[in-house]
């Protein structure tokens, strides 16, 4: 079939073990998709790659200093393929194998100020680039499809729809969906080459783009049925795991009409002033029926369960579709695009715990009253929440900071005196450590805490049957202060 | 004398159905003229007027319409702006509030169009779950969301609000059907809400309360503390209180519930769907009714209520189809905006887009009372009044989710009225032995001297756990006799079969106000939940009847306007011949052409243009894939709007006709059928080629629910 992977002829031995060693191995933790129809490109060693540089290797896990430019720091294992930016001669790696039609999933992370790519076939390039924050990003940046080149002048690049980059040092996803260019028999080419979708983060940046040619620094001038995944080495630290990929049905990319057009989504974004909407929002399942959702122009966002208190999720990007609220009978939920969001928990922020070991309680703990009282908006583009829990009264006071880039948490307590011990959960995951830098890392890198000054000396980690939390006990005394930043 | 002189098809229809009448009359023949002999003079009066229209027909015939009073101006919205009116609040200014579906609430500079300028429009809130309903005070708005009531205050005074404040959040479970409505201030400060039920997965409409309180009415004070009041509601989107200090409520049509009604709410209540008896034992509650103590009957509410005393009776119904279809918004003219009808309220319909009006009067310690047309033709279904400077009112709308009449989804009206004082039945008030209406205008004597321009039918409805109800029980209740006043402003009616908790429908022949204008709207709908004590009009007092012989043999004169063929349409095909069920023998077991006609959400069939040969056999099948009722109608070409309105005009006959009427112009159709039912009718296609129309009939829907039959 002309959009079969193809094993180099010197590389079919490969081929047999990469099939062995799939089905050994465990469905890894991060997957992105369930299919079983992909399969996994081994990073147990470098045998499904032709021989490069020793800027590449393969290693169990790595970190990226947030904010340190170009930091790596490779740990030994397997799982990982990390550009260690090291040796003289730093160059690009390419698959053993060739492939046409091609459906590629892969978790990448940036250095901070990175740059490496995605060339498809060798020839067509998406970018990877450390574009966090990047508020209009261009062809260049994280996303785009690179610009072509001709009489030394770069032409014809597509920027992605929106920057949907996270942060250095933090994992992210990326998931291309690629139609190779078909030719006649005479070897003319009858049609382009086409991105069919890319998402970035779980958000859609590119759906059916052609690829008129091969973009700059191709691996040759020609474009063909087949050519190997290649990997951009030389501009900087980057690493990838879980690389899955599938070969998709011949006609599957084929453009035919639809039998039906969905609905327009109604999308509705914060413009000068933070938003506030109410609604049912689903969380894990759950429908929470008292949920906020509150926006801000930085085009980042959280919801808050104005029941219990708890923090439910952060995202950035477009902020609701409407939807289902907006049409017909209306009744629907607080939309976001989910794949884009962090999910934080559903359970209560706060908590009276009776001892170190105690359980974090999943809802409001009994013979304690929760009473929301209010929202205001302040003259500097925050929001405040004001609750108490039992007789302890919570101003709860949200921005966002540096661009967009990170949402502040200020948290002030009016408690009687004297006052029980109260706990709050920051964050819960599979894992959650201090990093280095002195920032905590959540649910394996996928995302930042900072503790602010006043609360750095309130945290502890612990282990839970889930995985670890990160709480902080409320300091006690009469008026207390707590903050700390979400950073993505 | 009266500058309302122009001849239009409404007239046409009047002259028709006395023309009816005259027949039905002049077929009485000598057992009539008998009696007419016994009779003092006054008794030819059928005649005498019946000239005197003759003579009207043949040159100008006076008419009225609603357009003769009321002037409605649309008031423009900026582009992206969707007023899905959920709420409206005059504000002290004289700007207008008003809130959304879609959760904001806009304040409009100038809604009253001075020099015709559109208003001006600022968002004062935005980021509420569909608000339902909106009030101001002491310079902060109260509205109540799905799922709280909610404190809105401009803090800044930069005219937007800053501080939005929770009063009392409720239980919800996340359904659609949970709308929540108000609040309505209470004397003493406190709020009313009212919440939704939930609809069940068994049956789209079955009535369920998955949480607390909703289907109840719950009374918050301003610090937050919430008492359950009532229950039994299912979709109680009007609350309001009144002039007394009183709660009254809207109600929808749906299981227990067999149309629209209003019902006075007290504490304790049990208002009929049972759905929110599910919290009646939790000790908050103070509804001593249970839920077993409810069964379903079918048999009328009130034998319910008899025997289970905590079941409220509604305090006026609000019959279906024939007063709209969806109740909505209820206000109270307490002020008297339109002087001509101080202390009366105004009760919206969503389905009909229109306006109704309602007088009550308490009789025994109960309300009770009368609803009458008042205006009709707005954009979209309306949703929420609120009275405007003068004698004006603003109307938002809003059909989402369930499309109304009128050519917009949404939007907001002014009504003007121009201080000319319609001839209308003011009030209809029970009297120990009949009946007294009172007039706008002095009537004409003569006219309204006559028994026979009077009927009165009374019926009710089944209290049962199917959606909606039929009209049962229905009867003629016959005038005994009359009795005009000396100003001529009232006419006091004696009626045998009297039936008290049944509704009475009222309706007048063509009677003149002294100055000759003709009425505005000639019906109303008395729901008679007492008879008071008191006197009778004696044998002196009245004119008495010409004989009860000629009163029963025109009793259902109330609907006589049903069976009045619509204009130029002939009987010729018997009317079940239009609607064949089973495949003509003469076919031979074949059909030229079978089809599959179903529904699609919205008021629509899902094909909207079918071709056939003239003469062909067609088999067609409707499926009624829909939530609501639907039938498929037949017609001539161009006739839908003839057959769709005089499918509304069917009155009280309507549901027994399945809303088809008996018209020339009908070619065929199938009955109505409910949701998931089916229908196959055989018919054969017209002769003659041309594109004919089919249509849903029932009221409400046959402007929208249409598509076109080509005949080649």
């Amino acid at each position: 079939m002309a959009t079969d992977i193809q094993i180099r002829p010197e590389s079919k031995w490969k081929q047999r073990i990469v099939t062995g060693l799939v089905l050994f191995l465990a469905l890894p933790v991060y997957a992105q998709s369930d299919d079983p129809s992909f399969q996994e490109l081994s990073l147990e060693t470098m045998d499904e790659f032709e021989g490069t540089t020793a800027n590449w290797e393969i290693g169990g896990d790595v970190y990226m200093e947030f904010g340190r430019r170009l930091h790596v720091e490779a740990q030994s294992g397997t799982g990982v393929l990390i550009n260690t930016n090291q040796g003289s001669s730093r160059r690009d790696i390419y698959t053993a194998w060739e492939h046409g039609d091609l459906d590629l999933e892969f978790e990448f992370m940036m250095a901070s100020e990175s740059n490496s790519g995605i060339y498809l076939q060798g020839r067509y390039e998406i970018q990877l680039l450390d574009s966090w924050g990047v508020v209009n990003p261009r062809s260049g940046d994280m996303g785009g499809i690179y610009e072509m080149w001709r009489d030394g002048e770069g032409y014809g690049g597509v920027p992605p729809r929106e920057n949907a980059t996270r942060a250095p040092g933090l994992w992210q996803t990326m998931r291309i969906q690629f139609r190779a260019p078909r030719f006649n028999d005479l070897g003319e080419k009858t049609e382009n080459a086409r991105v069919v979708e890319i998402r970035l983060n779980g958000v859609v940046i590119h759906k059916n783009v052609e690829l008129v040619g091969p973009t700059r620094g191709s691996m040759d001038d020609l474009e063909a049925v087949r050519g190997p995944l290649r990997i951009q080495g030389d501009h900087g630290p980057v690493a990838f795991r879980n690389i899955r990929y599938r070969v998709p049905e011949a006609d599957e990319y084929s453009l035919t009409p639809p039998e039906n057009v969905r609905r327009m989504p109604l999308i509705v974004n914060p413009e000068s002033e933070p938003k506030v909407m109410h609604g049912f929002m689903r969380l894990d399942s759950r429908v929470y029926p008292h949920t906020i959702a509150v926006g801000y122009p930085g085009r980042v966002h959280f919801a808050f369960d104005t029941r219990t208190s708890a923090l439910m999720k952060i995202w950035k990007g477009d902020f609701l579709n409407m939807n289902s609220m907006w049409v017909n009978r209306g009744g629907g939920n607080l939309s976001l695009n989910e794949p884009a969001a962090i999910n934080l928990s559903g359970a209560p922020a706060f908590a009276f715990l009776s001892g170190s070991d105690a359980a974090w309680p999943d809802s409001l703990q009994e013979e304690r009253t929760f009473t929301f009282h209010n929202y205001r908006f302040g003259p500097d583009g925050d929001v405040t929440l004001t609750y108490e829990l039992d007789s302890n009264r919570i101003e709860d006071r949200f921005y966002a900071q540096n661009g967009g880039r990170e949402l502040v948490r200020e948290l002030s307590f009016e408690r009687p005196s004297p006052a029980e011990e109260l706990t709050i959960r920051v964050a819960s995951g599979t894992s959650i450590t201090r990093l280095p830098n002195g920032l905590y890392q959540a649910d394996d890198k996928s995302f930042y805490i900072r503790l602010e000054p006043d609360s750095q000396r309130q945290a502890w980690i612990r282990e839970t049957e889930n995985g670890r939390e990160l709480l902080l006990g409320v300091p006690a005394g009469e008026e207390a202060a707590l903050s700390y930043t979400y950073i993505w | 004398m009266n500058m309302l002189t122009f001849k239009s098809n409404r007239s046409e229809l009047r002259m028709n159905q006395t023309d009816t009448f005259m027949r039905i009359l002049c077929s009485l023949c000598t057992g009539m003229l008998f009696t007419l002999l016994l009779l003092p003079e006054s008794y030819a009066r059928p005649f005498e007027s019946n000239d005197g229209y003759q003579a009207a027909d043949a040159d100008s015939v006076i008419e009225v319409s609603e357009n003769d009073y009321y002037r409605i101006l649309t008031i423009p919205a900026p582009a992206g702006v969707e007023l899905e009116v959920g709420g409206l609040e005059r504000l002290p200014n004289g700007k207008l509030a008003v809130a959304t579906r879609r959760g904001e609430i806009w304040i409009l500079d100038n809604p009253v169009l001075g020099d015709g300028v559109p208003p001006h429009y600022t968002k004062f809130a935005e980021g509420l779950y569909e608000i339902l309903g909106l009030e101001y005070r002491d310079g902060s708005f109260y509205v109540a969301q799905r799922g709280e009531l909610n404190r809105l205050t401009d803090t800044d005074k930069d005219g937007k609000a800053d501080l939005y404040e929770r009063i009392y959040a409720w239980p919800i479970s996340g359904h659609y059907h949970e709308y929540s409505f108000g609040p309505a201030f209470l004397p003493n400060g406190d709020m009313v809400v009212t919440g939704n039920v939930a609809f069940g997965d068994e049956k789209w409409w079955e009535a369920e309360s998955r949480v607390p309180w909703r289907g109840w009415a719950m009374a918050i004070t301003p610090e937050g503390e919430m008492n359950p009041i009532a229950t039994g509601m299912r979709s109680p989107s009007g609350v309001m209180v009144n002039d007394r200090g009183d709660i009254l409520y809207t109600e929808n049509q749906g299981d227990w519930i067999g149309s629209g009604f209003i019902s006075h709410v007290e504490e304790g209540d049990f208002l009929g769907n049972v759905a929110g008896l599910r919290w009646a034992d939790h000790p908050e509650s103070p509804v001593s009714v249970q839920k077993e103590d409810i069964v379903d009957s079918e048999r009328p509410m009130f034998e319910t209520a008899a025997r289970v005393p905590g079941l409220k009776l509604p305090a006026v119904w609000i019959p279906h189809t024939l007063m709209g279809i969806s109740t909505s918004d209820l206000i109270q003219d307490s002020e008297g905006f339109f002087p001509h009808f101080q202390g009366h309220y105004f009760v919206g319909d969503q389905g009909h887009a229109r306006i109704n009006r309602v007088d009550m009067e308490i009789v025994n310690g109960e309300y009770q009372g009368a609803v009458f047309p008042f205006s009709e033709g707005f954009l979209s279904g309306v949703m929420r009044m609120e009275f405007g400077p003068g004698s004006s009112l603003f109307v938002g709308m809003t059909d989402r989710g369930w499309r109304s009449t009128g050519e917009e989804t949404h939007g907001l009206q002014w009504m003007v009225w121009n201080e000319e004082i319609p001839f209308e039945m003011k009030t209809i008030r029970a009297q120990p032995d009949g009946f007294l209406i009172e007039f706008t205008h002095p009537v004409d004597r003569e006219l309204a001297s006559d028994p026979l321009l009077y009927s009165v039918t009374s019926f009710t409805y089944m209290y049962r756990y199917d959606y909606g109800s039929p009209i049962i029980e229905q009867e003629p209740a016959v005038i005994r006799g009359l009795q005009v006043s000396e100003d001529g402003k009232r006419v006091r009616l004696a009626v045998d079969n009297m039936r008290e908790k049944y509704i009475h429908e009222v309706k007048l022949g063509a009677l003149l106000a002294a100055d000759g204008t003709p009425l505005l709207h000639d019906t109303g709908y008395y729901t008679l939940n007492h008879i008071p004590e008191g006197e009778g009009l004696s044998e002196e007092e009245m004119t008495p009847a010409p004989g009860q012989t000629a009163r029963a043999a025109v009793s259902g004169s109330g609907t006589a306007e049903a069976n009045v063929d619509v204009e130029g349409a002939g009987t010729a095909i018997p009317r079940e011949m239009k609607r064949v069920t089973e495949m003509p023998l003469a076919w031979g077991g074949d059909a030229d052409r079978e089809i599959e006609m179903g529904t699609e959400p919205g008021l629509q069939f899902d094909i909207t243009e079918i071709e056939v040969n003239r003469g062909d056999r067609v088999a067609l099948t409707f499926t009624n894939d829909d939530n609501m009722v639907h039938n498929f109608v037949l017609v001539e070409p161009e006739a839908g709007d003839e057959v769709g309105e005089a499918a509304i005009n069917l009155g009280l006959q309507g549901s027994d006709m399945d809303y088809v009427p008996d018209s020339g112009k009908v070619i065929a159709f199938t009955s109505l059928l409910q949701p998931a039912g089916s229908e196959t009718i055989y018919f054969s296609a017209p002769d003659e080629p041309g594109i004919y129309t089919y249509l849903c009939t029932f009221p409400g829907h046959h402007i929208a629910m249409r598509g076109r039959l080509v005949v080649r």
